[in-house]
Formats: C-alpha cells, structure tokens, sequence
C-alpha cells in the first residue's frame, strides 16, 4: 500500500494490573491497515486480539490501561487526544462490531432507534432519517420499515449482527473493526454475514481490522494477515503467502490442525500443549515450550523481522531460510 | 424388516421429541417439534457424526439417547433393548450412555475437585475407593495423575474437558455422546481432543456420538454422518462418501459454507450460498422443510415431505430431485 495507511498502529503496548501481577496483555503491538484493505488478527484466547482491538479505539477499561506506542487515524495519534476529541471519532472515522450482537444492542429500543441514536449522536439525523432505512437496506433486511420498528429480540441472530454492521456502516467510517462478527453465528449465516461485510468495506472502500480465531475467515475476507501469539505479533504476510509459506511454527501448526471439509477421517497434526499464562511468560521466544524445532538461541527474545518482501516473522529460523528448511526436514523424518 | 445375528450397539427408531412452548410477553405458544421421527443406528466401536445449526435438534437427539429426555414416540435401544425399560434392566442401559458436554466449566461441580468428579461414576455403581482407576482414566487422557487434587477453576480450558473425557469413560460406557465437546476450545486444543477421542476409541471400543455444528470437525472424526434440519435427517451417509459428494442440497449448502482455510480456493467460490434463516421449528414448512431456503424447490416440495431413500453409496437422502435416488429405504442401511 502505497498511499498512507487509514490505521497505523506503531509499539501498542496495554497492560492489565491486578492483584496477582501486571499482565501485558498487548506488548509492543504494530501494524496498518489500508484504505479499502482488510487485514485480519488473528489468534487464540488470550492472544491479545481483543485487547488490540480495544486499544485502538481507546475503550480499554481499568485495571486495563495503554502504556505505550501510537495509534494514527490518518495521521493522527488517538491516544494524545481528549475524551471529547476520541468520542467525536468513534463511529464518524472508526467503528467497531462486536462478536455478540446481543449484548452490542439495547433490549428496551426498536433498532430503527438505535441506528438513529447513532446519527443523533453526531447531529446527523435520526430514526425517522431516510439514511436509517438505507442502512438497513444495505445489509439486505428484506423490509426495512418493518424491520426499524422491531425489537432486538424479536430477530434472528443473523438479522441481529446485521444491524449491529449497519449501526457500524451508518457514518461511513474509514475505519471498521470487528471482533469475531460472526462467531456466534450458524455457517450458512456466517457466509451471508461475511459476504455483506466484504461487500459493504469494498463499496466504500473502507478500512476493515478483522479479529477472528477461525483461519477460513481469514482465508475468504482477508488482504493481509497478522498473527497474535501470547501478547505479540508473531507473523505477517499477505493472505496468500501466508498459507502457502507459513514462516512461524506456530502459524505453521494452526495451519495444519485444522480440520477440512474435503478431507476425509483421520489424525490431524497438533501443536502439543496450551498457550502460556501470560501472567508468567516464559524468557525467550513465547512459543518455544510448544515449539517443534526448539533450540538453545530461542531462550533469547526473537525480534519480528522481513524474511521475504512484505513478510515478518518473529523466529530465529525464520531468518535462515536454509536452515529452516534443514530443521523442518529433519522434523518431519 | 429380517432378523439379526446380533442387534446394533445403539438403535433409534422413529424417535419423537416435542416442547409444549407456553405463549410468554408477545411470543406465541404452540409445539416445538425438536426431533421430529429420527432413526439411526450405530455399531459397536464407531462414531456417529451428527451436524446441522441450531434449532435442528441434535443436542436434543443427544439427551435422547443419553436418558436425559424420555421420546414421546419411537424407541432407543441399546444392544436390542430398550434403553426405557421399567426397573434395574433399563437403568443400566442408561448407565451404558455417558455424555461429554459443551462447556467444560459448567457441566462439573466447582465445589468438589476434579478426581471427586471423574470418580463419581464408580461412587454411584458403588465403588469405593475409585482413586487407582482415576489415575489410571487421567494418564490415558494425557492428564497428570496430581491435577486429580485441583478444583476445576484451577485448570485450563483443555484440561477441564479432559477431565470430562475422563469422567464420562471411567465407568466403561458402550456410548459416549459429545455434545459440541470442542466447541468452546481454541483450534490448536480442538485438534488434540479430536486425536484424543480417535486414540481413546481405539484402546477402550467405545462407541461415540459426534455432535456438532463443525461440518469439519464431524467428518475428521466420524465413521458416518447424519445431517439435520428441523428436527429431521435430511441426509446420511458413510463420511467417505459424504465427504467426497454430498447430495442433499441442504448438506452441500452447509458444505459450501463452511469455510476452508485456503484463500486462492475460497476466492474461487460462488458468492451467495444459501438465503435467509431456518424457519422455526414450532411452525416448520409443509412437505419438506427446507423448501424455503431451498435453490431447487419445486411445487411438489410443498405437498409431499419427502422420505429418506436409498441414492446409492450408501448414502441416504430425504429429497425429491437428489441424484441416484431409488427405492424407499430399508432400515438395516442405516447403519455404519
């Protein structure tokens, strides 16, 4: 991407500190997102996807706090502007869809009046606003009048998370997040889903930031991929480089435990044992007591590094290309 | 139907499962018809995979052959009888069904630890002094034998459902159902239960039922699938079969949608893979009860529910067009 990223986020750094200890739940966290790009995080419970994505639109809550780095919004650093300043760019220049659209809507309000809340809060309009039934209309809601005087509970879950992209799309932000928009959902509704937001952030050429742990979402939605692992990115790479040269081992043994629908019954390759309590993270590489090919230099920190154009991985290995080779061969004997 | 040498380990037949909904704020009352005339069988040793959304009535097909729901119709039987049967000879068929649930967390008692509870199936057979063989359940599900001491909370996701792997295999069951069992665990723990499941079948013959709503995950485990939609099969074949072509439209949709993780592959696909929701299930369609989602619905899907018949292959399938379709189906094909 050649223009200047609509998201760069450079060192995010966010901790958590409780009673038992500081937990760095984001450590060091950089990345950007074009216009019109979609790039997914993605990553295990506890990985820090989340937390990522909070930090960037500033809702992480106490005992959470940000301590580090920068997040630019074309060009401007969110985290040295005040709350009144941050609340007028949450929903105009960045929005955010949450996993559960249930909890992300009010019970006792129509949706028509939650979406005009929306403009309202902007001074745009409100729920008798034409935009309102458009955005409804947008995300395929068969009768948009109708629909604008229900209540959340009296729709499905798919129609549910699609109001939840149309209050997200309403002010046409430049930036989306979505935290898992789909995981709560049935398969034959999730490809409905998806495929309405890939339309939807291509039409207006928005910048999507897509968190989810499921690697076909990734594959089906993404530009470019960026791998969380205990609290850091552990790889990047456009979509496709990614799955066809995985550069971390960690990614490598996602990649390859994941059960396929065109394969029949079978062992699946695993990554042996769970990630780390990231209350107590090992010294060295986060992922060298689960790593295959271990050795004594991953006691010390790997740096995420280019191994190949536009592609970074954070392993000792991955900086050698032969001897990766060498140590994968001598694995898989 | 002819005689048989020896009955299958487990066989459902035309079982019945129905909800009174009493009417609540705005919400009409009326009949929820979770599992709606269901047969299956499954032999000894062998999983039965089971996949549809929600509200097509696997998890209550799954308490049904668990003992936690009496049918209303229909008969589960379990090496030829049945698993209702009045006094001790029924209780311990019900005892022969042990269950694996979705959440970890929730289905073991927080106050008690984690050895108290996988020993409890031998307590309630009488057994005494179980702790021998809850270590020897804990090693097999690759559990060290001293987190028997810990309570539930102090374990991991992973370690949790182990746990329940090992409760619900300590008493010897013939049947384990999984009940979304990995579902709420992270990808790389999915695929270790998934191995798990396969090793522990493999040394113990234990039979399982596989239910999900991960077309993938059924098929990387299963020896047969069975699909659902509102409470009926719609489709079921060997998972060989199944996985190389799947016939129902409704089970080559769920194929479709789910996604694979290959980008160049699903850049390929087709856009829009099926419309709207599924309908509910206390006012299911007429005839057959995808027709409304359905691409290739025709009049006749309307007024005639269509029956599952044989489509060779050993593939069953409820629909009018599917290809290869035959002869109304005999019961014996059912099985694995």
């Amino acid at each position: 991407m050649n223009a200047a990223p609509v998201l760069k986020v450079e060192g995010l750094t966010t901790r958590f500190r409780t009673g038992r200890g500081t937990v760095t739940a984001v450590d060091g966290v950089s990345f950007t997102v074009g216009r019109g790009e979609t790039l997914g995080l993605v990553g295990e419970s506890g990985s820090g996807k989340s937390v990522t994505a909070m930090s960037v639109l500033r809702l992480v809550a106490p005992p959470g706090a940000i301590e580090g780095g920068r997040v630019e919004l074309n060009g401007v650093d969110l985290l040295r502007l005040d709350e009144e300043q941050m609340r007028e760019r949450r929903s105009t220049q960045a929005a955010l869809v949450f996993q559960n659209p249930m909890t992300a809507l009010n019970p006792v309000f129509t949706v028509g009046w939650q979406l005009g809340e929306t403009l309202r809060a902007h001074g745009r309009g409100d729920a008798a606003s034409p935009a309102v039934r458009q955005a409804l209309r947008d995300v395929g809601m068969p009768d948009p009048e109708r629909q604008a005087a229900s209540f959340p509970h009296q729709m499905s879950g798919g129609m549910r998370q699609r109001v939840v992209i149309a209050m997200g799309m309403l002010n046409e932000p430049q930036l989306l997040i979505a935290d898992e928009p789909t995981t709560a959902l049935d398969v034959t509704i999730q490809a409905q889903v998806l495929d309405l937001m890939k339309r939807l952030t291509h039409d207006h050429g928005t910048a999507l930031l897509l968190i989810t742990h499921n690697m076909g979402v990734i594959a089906r939605m993404c530009d470019r991929v960026a791998v969380m692992y205990a609290g850091e990115i552990v790889e990047e790479a456009p979509v496709d480089e990614l799955f066809a040269n995985p550069r971390h081992p960690y990614t490598r043994g996602l990649l390859q435990s994941i059960p396929r629908v065109d394969q029949p019954r079978g062992k699946l390759p695993t990554l042996p044992g769970a990630p780390p309590d990231m209350g107590a993270l090992p010294a060295g590489c986060r992922f060298r007591d689960r790593c295959p090919l271990a050795q004594e230099r991953c006691l010390s920190h790997p740096d995420l590094v280019e191994t190949a154009p536009r592609h970074r991985a954070r392993c000792w290995l991955a900086q050698d290309d032969a001897e990766f080779e060498a140590m994968e061969a001598t694995d898989a004997a | 139907m002819p005689p048989e040498a020896t009955p299958p380990l487990l066989q459902v037949e035309g079982a019945v499962k129905h909800f009174r909904i009493r009417p609540e704020g705005g919400r009409a009352g009326g009949l929820l018809r979770a599992v709606d005339g269901v047969s299956l069988r499954l032999a000894a040793g062998e999983t039965l995979g089971v996949v549809g959304e929600s509200g097509c009535g696997k998890s209550t097909l799954a308490r049904l052959i668990v003992g936690l729901f009496e049918p209303d119709a229909g008969t589960i039987r379990i090496n030829g009888g049945d698993l209702w049967e009045p006094g001790a000879a029924g209780r311990e068929r019900r005892r022969q069904c042990q269950m694996v649930f979705q959440n970890p967390a929730g289905s073991m008692n927080p106050r008690r630890t984690v050895g108290a509870s996988v020993a409890e199936p031998l307590w309630a057979r009488g057994v005494r002094n179980a702790d021998t063989e809850v270590e020897r359940m804990l090693r097999l599900v690759g559990l060290h034998p001293a987190l028997a001491g810990r309570m539930p909370h102090e374990m991991s996701g992973g370690q949790q459902q182990r746990a329940s792997i090992a409760r619900a295999l300590i008493a010897r069951p013939a049947l384990v159902v999984h009940d979304e069992a990995i579902a709420s665990l992270d990808i790389s723990l999915q695929a270790q239960i998934l191995n798990l499941l396969v090793e522990l079948q493999e040394t113990l013959g234990t039979s399982y039922v596989f239910i999900s709503h991960d077309l993938a995950a059924v098929q990387a485990i299963a020896h047969r699938v069975i699909v659902m939609y509102l409470g009926e099969i719609v489709e079921t074949a060997p998972a060989r079969a199944f996985a190389e072509r799947p016939l129902h439209p409704y089970a080559t949709a769920l194929r479709n949608a789910t996604l694979m993780p290959d980008p160049a592959l699903e850049r390929s696909r087709s856009k829009i893979v099926l419309r709207g929701d599924v309908p509910s299930p206390m006012n299911p369609p007429s005839g057959c009860r995808f027709r409304t989602r359905c691409p290739q619905a025709a009049a006749r899907c309307a007024e005639e529910a269509p029956r599952l018949r044989d489509a060779g292959d050993g593939h069953l399938v409820a629909c009018h067009f599917a290809p290869g379709v035959a002869a109304p189906v005999r019961t014996e094909a059912l099985a694995c």
